[in-house]
C-alpha cells in the first residue's frame, strides 16, 4: 500500500513536471532557434488578414398600391403579379451581405480581394421572375502602394470605394442602419466601382496629418466592366480630429462624370416639363429629304453626372455612452432617364436598346444619422433621417399636373413617342424615411439589429401617388463578423 | 479515502500550470507587473505571464481576446473606446501606480529650469537655440518616443496641450535610447520616466505657472509638486472581473505599493 501511494504521489510530481516543461533541457541555442523560426512564421502569417460578415436578416414591408414587392426590401425575390398575403405585410427571408476579404500587406503595399456571397438566386423561368441578387460576386479587387520615401502618397487601382462623401467608405458591417441613405444607394449603387487614385495624407505625428486629400479617374459603371475612354473624376478632402474623448471631422467631394447617351433626344427641365433640348438638333446639310434632317448630335455623345457634397461627423465619448451624429448633404446634376434618376449599375453598351432618351434632372439629397450607446451597456439606439429629391425643379404636388396649351399644341405636331415636352413622373418624386433602430452587440462577433424605416414621399397629382405609399419596411437582423 | 486525497494531490500540482493570466502592453509599466507578478506568483502560487510591446499592443490584444489585462502608460484613445464599444466590452479601468515624466537634458548644458511653455516651444520646433531658453548658443536636438508608446502621448497631450511635435523631431523606440541619445549629444533634450533617471542625464526644474520650478524626484512626484506625473492603468473586461481581482487588488494591496515604490515608480496616496 506504502509503496503503491508512493508511486502515485511520484506520477503526480512527474506528470506536474511534464505540464510545466514538456521538452527535455535543450541548449539555449536551440531554444532561441526554435523561437526565432516560429517567429518569422508569424511575422509572414501576420501579413495576411481574413475578415468577414454575414447578415441574415428578415424584412417585412407594407403593401403598396402597386401590390408588389417595395424596392426598399433588400432581400428576396418579387412575385409574378399581385401577391396574396395573410397578416397585411410581406415579408422575406435572405442574405443581405456575405463578405469574405483577404488582404496581404508588405513593404508599404497592399492587395485586397473581396468577394459578396449571397444565397442563389431564382432564374427567370415560365411564370418566374428573375431577382437581382447573384450568388458569388467580386465587390472589392484592389492594390495599394505606399511611397517610400515621404511615405505621404497612396496609389491605389482596381475596384474600390468610390472617393465620395463619407457613407459610401463606412463599412456596412458597422452601419447602423441597415442601407445607406436613398441619395447614397441611387447615386453610388454598390458603393464601389473600377478606376485608380491618388491619396494624399502626411505621416501620423506630421501636424498635417488631420487632413487627407483623394482624387482618382473611375469608369463610372459601378463594379462592372469599363466601357468608355471618358473617365469620371472623384475627389474628397477631409479633415479629421480628436481627443481621448471626442472626435470630429469634415469634408468635401466632388465628382465630375459622364453619362453614355444611347438616343439622340436629351430632356432638361423647363417651365414644369421635360423640354427636349433642340440645341443639338442642327439640320444636315447634306439632308435630301423635305424638310431637311437633323443631324443626330446627342447619341454616342456623352451627358455630364455632376454631384457636390458636405460631410460631417462627430462622436462623443461620456458616462452616458458613446453619441455619434453623421450628416451629409449632396446636389448637383444626374443624367437618367424617364424611367429611373439612378446612376449606371451594368451598364452594356452592345445590348442597350437605342431610344433610351436622356432626362438630365438637378437633385439633392442627404442624411442625419445619430446613434447613442447606452452607457457601457451593449445596447445602442440610433435614429436616421435621409432625404432624396431627384428633381428639385418641380414640386411633387407639381408631378401629374397637365401640360400647358402650348406644350401640348407642340407636341401634336410630332408624330414620334419623343416628344417636345414630356410630363414628369414618379421618377421625379421626392422621398424622405426616419428610421428607428435598436442595435445589441451580443460580443465581439455578433450583433443583432432591429430597424423600422418609416418611408414617405411627396403628394403628387398622378393617380396611384396621390397620398403617401404604404411602404414602411421592418428589418430584423443578425450578423456575425469576423 | 488515501487514494482520494492522493489524487487531489495529483490535481493539485498539475493545476497551477494550466492557470496562468497574461498582462500584456506598455513598456513603461513592464518592469514593475514584472515584479508584481513575480511577487503575486510567489504569494498565490499562481502563475502570470508578462508581455510588453507597448500601450497600444496591449490595448488592442485586450479587444482581440489574447490577454486578460492591458497594462498602459496612457488612457484609451477615443478609437479604442469606440471600438470596445463595438465588440460590445464593457472595459475597466484602473490606476496601479503614477510615473514622473522627466525631462532631460545633456549634463554639460548650464541650462537648469524650463517652462511648460517653453518645452512646448522647443518640442513644437519654435524654439531651436538654447540662447533662447538661458542657454548657451548651441542648436537644439529634441528625442521623442515613437507615435506608438503611450509615453508620446502623455507628453505630447500633457506638455505640448496637444499641440504636434515638430516634423523633424527624432523618434526612439525604447527609453534607454533616448538616455544614451541624450547623454551622448551636447545639445540633446528628451523625456523619460522617472524610473529611468541616472547619472549620465541632467533632469531639468519644470514649472507650469512660471513661478515655482520643481526638480522631478519621487517625494516631488507624491507630494504632487512636479507637474508631469501620468497614471499607469490596468484595463481588464468588465464581465471577468472577478477572475482579475485577486491581481489587481495584490497590486492595490501595501505589498504590491511597496513593489511600486522600490521599482521607482510613485505608489498610489494612502
Amino acid at each position: 500500500m506504502k509503496l503503491k501511494s508512493l508511486a502515485i504521489i511520484a506520477l503526480g510530481l512527474i506528470c506536474s513536471t511534464v505540464a510545466f516543461s514538456q521538452e527535455k533541457v535543450d541548449s539555449l541555442d536551440v531554444h532561441e532557434q526554435r523561437i526565432s523560426n516560429l517567429e518569422d512564421g508569424v511575422i509572414q502569417l501576420k501579413k495576411l488578414k481574413i475578415s468577414g460578415y454575414v447578415q441574415a436578416q428578415m424584412q417585412s414591408s407594407q403593401i403598396d398600391s402597386s401590390f408588389s414587392k417595395t424596392n426598399d426590401m433588400k432581400v428576396g425575390s418579387a412575385m409574378f403579379g399581385p401577391e396574396k398575403v395573410i397578416g397585411g405585410n410581406y415579408n422575406r427571408f435572405g442574405i443581405r451581405r456575405g463578405r469574405l476579404k483577404a488582404t496581404y500587406s508588405d513593404f508599404g503595399c497592399t492587395g485586397v480581394l473581396e468577394l459578396n456571397i449571397l444565397e442563389t438566386p431564382i432564374g427567370t423561368s415560365a411564370g418566374g421572375t428573375a431577382n437581382g441578387t447573384t450568388g458569388v460576386s467580386v465587390k472589392t479587387a484592389s492594390v495599394s502602394a505606399l511611397d517610400p520615401w515621404l511615405n505621404m502618397l497612396t496609389l491605389t487601382g482596381g475596384v474600390f470605394d468610390r472617393p465620395f462623401g463619407y457613407e459610401i467608405g463606412y463599412s456596412s458591417s458597422r452601419l447602423e442602419s441597415p442601407e445607406r441613405s436613398r441619395i447614397i444607394q441611387t447615386l453610388f449603387p454598390d458603393e464601389n466601382d473600377l478606376g485608380v487614385m491618388f491619396s494624399l495624407q502626411a505621416p501620423k505625428g506630421n501636424p498635417w496629418n488631420v487632413l487627407k486629400l483623394d482624387g482618382g479617374l473611375f469608369a463610372g459603371n459601378s463594379i462592372r466592366q469599363d466601357y468608355k475612354s471618358q473617365k469620371d473624376f472623384i475627389g474628397h478632402l477631409s479633415y479629421s480630429e480628436g481627443t481621448s474623448t471626442m472626435k470630429w471631422g469634415l469634408g468635401a467631394s466632388m465628382y465630375a462624370g459622364f453619362n453614355y447617351q444611347t438616343s439622340r433626344y436629351v430632356y432638361k427641365m423647363n417651365n414644369g416639363a421635360f423640354a427636349r433640348d433642340s440645341s443639338a438638333l442642327v439640320v444636315d446639310p447634306a439632308s435630301t429629304t423635305t424638310p431637311k434632317a437633323n443631324l443626330n448630335l446627342n447619341t454616342n455623345n456623352f451627358a455630364n453626372r455632376t454631384y457636390y457634397g458636405f460631410d460631417g461627423q462627430f462622436s462623443l465619448a461620456s458616462v452616458a455612452g458613446l453619441t455619434q451624429i453623421r450628416a451629409e448633404y449632396i446636389f448637383g446634376t444626374q443624367p437618367g432617364t424617364a424611367g429611373s434618376s439612378a446612376s449606371p449599375n451594368g451598364y452594356e453598351p452592345t445590348t442597350i436598346t437605342a431610344g433610351a432618351d436622356t432626362y438630365i434632372r438637378n437633385f439633392n439629397g442627404g442624411y442625419v444619422h445619430f446613434v447613442q450607446d447606452i452607457a457601457d451597456t451593449k445596447h445602442s439606439i440610433t435614429v436616421k433621417y435621409d432625404w432624396y429629391n431627384p428633381n428639385t425643379d418641380i414640386n411633387s404636388s407639381a408631378i401629374g399636373t397637365a401640360l400647358t396649351a402650348d406644350q401640348i399644341a407642340a407636341n401634336a405636331k410630332t408624330p414620334n413617342t419623343s416628344k417636345p415636352y414630356m410630363a414628369a413622373s414618379k421618377t421625379d418624386m421626392s422621398y424622405s424615411t426616419i428610421g428607428i433602430g435598436y442595435i445589441y452587440r451580443m460580443n465581439n462577433n455578433v450583433k443583432l439589429t432591429v430597424y423600422y424605416d418609416m418611408v414617405s414621399n411627396g403628394k403628387t397629382m398622378l393617380k396611384k401617388y396621390m397620398a403617401d405609399l404604404t411602404d414602411n419596411v421592418l428589418t430584423v437582423r443578425m450578423q456575425y463578423k469576423f | 479515502m488515501k487514494k482520494l486525497i492522493l489524487s487531489l494531490m495529483m490535481v493539485c500540482t498539475i493545476a497551477p500550470s494550466f492557470y496562468a493570466q497574461k498582462i500584456k502592453g506598455s513598456d513603461t509599466v513592464l518592469p514593475l507587473a514584472q515584479k508584481e507578478a513575480e511577487a503575486f506568483g510567489k504569494k498565490t502560487g499562481k502563475s502570470v505571464t508578462v508581455i510588453g510591446g507597448g500601450s497600444g499592443v496591449g490595448i488592442a490584444a485586450l479587444l482581440e481576446g489574447t490577454t486578460e489585462i492591458a497594462m498602459a502608460s496612457r488612457s484609451m484613445k477615443f478609437d479604442e473606446k469606440a471600438k470596445c464599444q463595438e465588440a460590445g466590452k464593457s472595459i475597466v479601468e484602473k490606476i496601479i501606480a503614477y510615473d514622473a515624466l522627466a525631462v532631460v537634458i545633456n549634463p554639460s548644458n548650464g541650462v537648469v529650469k524650463l517652462t511648460r511653455q517653453q518645452l512646448e516651444d522647443i518640442f513644437t520646433g519654435k524654439v531651436t537655440n538654447w540662447k533662447q531658453v538661458g542657454g548657451a548658443d548651441l542648436k537644439i536636438t529634441p528625442y521623442s518616443r515613437e507615435t506608438s508608446s503611450g509615453t508620446y502621448e502623455f507628453f505630447k497631450e500633457h506638455v505640448l496641450k496637444n499641440k504636434n511635435y515638430m516634423s523633424s523631431i527624432l523618434s526612439m523606440p525604447a527609453t534607454g535610447a533616448i538616455i544614451q541619445s541624450v547623454s551622448q549629444t551636447k545639445g540633446a533634450i528628451g523625456y523619460v520616466g522617472l524610473a529611468y533617471l541616472n547619472s549620465s542625464v541632467k533632469a531639468v526644474h519644470v514649472s507650469f505657472d512660471g513661478k515655482n520650478f520643481v526638480e522631478p524626484s519621487l517625494k516631488t512626484a507624491m507630494n504632487k509638486t512636479y507637474p508631469i506625473v501620468r497614471p499607469l492603468f490596468f484595463y481588464y473586461e468588465k464581465s471577468k472581473e472577478k477572475n482579475y481581482l485577486p491581481l489587481v487588488n495584490f497590486v492595490l494591496s501595501a505589498e504590491g505599493q511597496a513593489i511600486v515604490d522600490k521599482v521607482g515608480y510613485v505608489p498610489l496616496a494612502k
